[in-house]
């Protein structure tokens, strides 16, 4: 065991205790076939319209209103690392840890709405990496770029599809965690391939407003039955830390940076920004996507963990604290429909994780080395790299590397290390050029990975905390050490900082 | 393939009141300062970041713990709100801006 994973587990001693496990299989293992079903038909319904041209396939042609897309976005950003991670946080860590866990997400939401929706969406692209190829005019940088979201993307998969497993394991125990993680894979891999973003867009929609009621479902139950201030309390009298934290501080800073950071380098909150209908949609649905985001999992991530703690402070894995509750109060159906809401935060992830890694592999890599594919040829090309995206993670996620909210942090840490330079501060800073880009890119991603391999540091998360600087540092010495921006980058970098708040919709035929 | 929008590059820029051809823009004549998300983005950005150093290193580093809730847990999630309502306040800022520069454009 490594450094740092001796120290994840020093102050997470779990591992060795209770498995809370579904009361009635059958009725529960029928919603959540129906619930696959559902998402399948929905793929299948969009196959046509999806491979229609590039744009459908990429981002919906660039479509999505404000009602579907604050759902949609909402689906994507609670992941199974969320959905299991805030909980999980508090259940592991103490209620102190997931405070900073949950404010951290919404301050990398708003910094991802403040920075780059607006101007990212202006370009009218259908990747990120083809935005940072305008900004900086470089097909350079478009190829760094894609090469790391494809690596991000992929890697981010593997903790979702880790959720998806646990999640059969707990509907279904007789099959148990390595057969879930491949169904789950099969399903994801069939609709997302088929239906494309549309697909994606819609099943994140049903996906989004099921997991705002279903985190919800359990928060009532702990009230009524030990009160506001009693399931904190009863929490705290079989934990005492979980009023508090255990984790160390600087663990917490560094969960705290990543997170602020990392949303504007994680691929597929990009390609939902590039979705939007406008500039201005992508911005709003950003803000009420944050709205709903705090009241659901201050909800949730404070009372749920609380009466999983009061019921059972010994579970197996953090994780379950979710399943724990529901198995106390809830009856096979609702389980069902708990672990169809758990499918749901994996599925709105994993399928935008598929299109941002399919479209950076078969769009961006492709258009950059000069191979002249047709639309056709591109969205089969894209559906191949999402089976093969997806099940070469799901052999990984067979024996994953740690608890489910630490090992989305490991990959967040990355993108925010490799990607967050280039993507915000270029964004706004003229002086910013390709070589600084890449620069940034290449030296922030190789430091945190350097930084991690070799367990510098004793604390996990720690890492961001020099690897960004390092990062910002690059791009700003790489720019000033090298030519102004070009006429052309400038020509772009005034172009998505202009108002364009009307509709734009982004289609082969415009 | 067609041409993605991303190619469709409108070359020409409102620049005191004329219309400038964006080929013969300089580098000292691209300004982002007065764009309609430039003061609500350093506003918000000082918003987010200030409190979250004071909120969260404050009790994690100075604070005793002691039994019970602790400070780290309320400041936490503080922050939330704090980074929540500073998205609203963006939202708004932004619009404003955007509405006023408009209405000068057409006046």
């Amino acid at each position: 065991m490594s450094v740092t994973e001796s120290v994840m587990f020093d102050f997470l001693p779990l591992q060795s205790g209770v498995t809370p496990e579904v009361a009635d299989s059958i009725t529960a293992v029928g919603v959540v076939i129906a619930y696959f079903a559902l998402m399948v038909g929905i793929g299948i319904l969009y196959a046509k319209r999806a491979h229609a041209s590039t744009a459908d396939f990429w981002i919906a042609g660039g479509s999505v209103s404000l009602r579907v897309q604050v759902f949609a976005f909402f689906a994507a950003v609670v992941s199974g690392g969320t959905f299991f991670g805030i909980g999980g946080m508090a259940y592991g860590f103490g209620l102190g840890a997931m405070a900073v866990f949950l404010s951290a997400i919404l301050g990398g939401l708003v910094f991802m709405m403040i920075f780059v929706a607006a101007p990212m969406r202006r370009a009218g692209v259908y990747t990120v990496p083809d935005y940072l190829k305008l900004r900086y005019d470089s097909a350079n940088v478009r190829i760094v770029a894609a090469l790391l979201f494809a690596v991000f993307s992929w890697a981010y998969l593997i903790p979702q599809l880790t959720a998806a497993g646990i999640t059969v394991d707990f509907v279904l125990p007789n099959i148990g965690y390595s057969a879930g993680v491949f169904i789950s894979t099969l399903v994801f891999a069939l609709y997302v391939s088929v239906g494309g973003m549309w697909a994606v867009t819609w099943t994140d929609f049903i996906q989004g407003i099921i997991v705002i009621f279903l985190a919800l479902v359990p928060v009532p139950f702990v009230i009524w039955d030990l009160g506001v201030g009693g399931s904190i309390s009863t929490a705290i009298a079989n934990n005492p830390s979980f009023g508090g934290t255990t984790a160390p501080g600087l663990f917490l800073i560094g969960l705290a940076v990543t997170w602020v950071l990392a949303p504007l380098g994680l691929p597929y909150f990009g390609q939902r920004i590039l979705s939007s209908e406008s500039d201005r949609v992508a911005r709003r649905s950003i803000m009420w996507l944050s709205v709903v985001y705090l009241i659901v999992f201050g909800l949730m991530g404070v009372f749920v963990p609380a009466g999983a703690m009061a019921i059972e402070p010994n579970l197996a894995d953090a994780d379950y604290f979710y399943y724990a509750v529901l198995v106390e109060y809830a009856g096979p159906v609702v389980q069902g429909f708990g672990a169809a809401a758990l499918f749901a935060a994996v599925m709105s992830t994993t399928d935008a994780l598929l299109i941002a890694l399919s479209a950076s592999l078969s769009h961006d890599i492709p258009e950059t080395l000069g191979m002249d594919l047709d639309e056709q040829k591109e969205t089969w090309l894209g559906a191949f790299i999402i089976w093969v995206g997806a099940f070469t993670a799901a052999w990984i996620a067979l024996s994953p590397p740690a608890i489910i909210g630490l090992m989305i942090t490991l990959v967040a840490g990355g993108a925010a290390s490799g990607l967050f330079p280039a993507m915000a501060i270029g964004t706004w800073w003229k002086r910013a050029n390709a070589q600084g880009a890449i620069a940034a890119m290449l030296i922030g991603t190789l430091t945190y990975g350097g930084l991690l391999v070799s367990d510098v540091f004793a604390t996990a998360n720690a890492e961001v905390l020099v690897s960004v600087p390092i990062g910002i540092a690059s791009l700003v010495v790489g720019s000033y050490l090298t030519d102004r921006p070009s006429s052309q980058e400038l020509r772009n970098f005034q172009k998505f900082h202009r108002k364009q708040s009307t509709k734009q919709t982004t289609s082969a035929d415009d | 393939m067609t041409d993605t929008p991303s190619e469709q590059v409108d070359h020409t820029v409102k620049k005191h009141g004329s219309t400038k051809d964006l080929d013969e823009l300089t580098y000292d004549e691209v300004t982002i300062t007065t764009t309609a998300g430039y003061r609500p983005m350093i506003g918000v950005t000082a918003a987010v970041v200030i409190p979250g150093i004071i909120l969260t290193v404050y009790p994690i580093y100075f604070h005793d713990p002691g039994n019970g809730v602790t400070l780290l847990t309320y400041t936490g999630l503080l922050w939330g709100v704090i980074i929540t309502l500073a998205a609203v306040v963006h939202e708004y800022y932004v619009t404003k801006n955007e509405n006023r520069n408009a209405a000068g454009e057409s006046a």
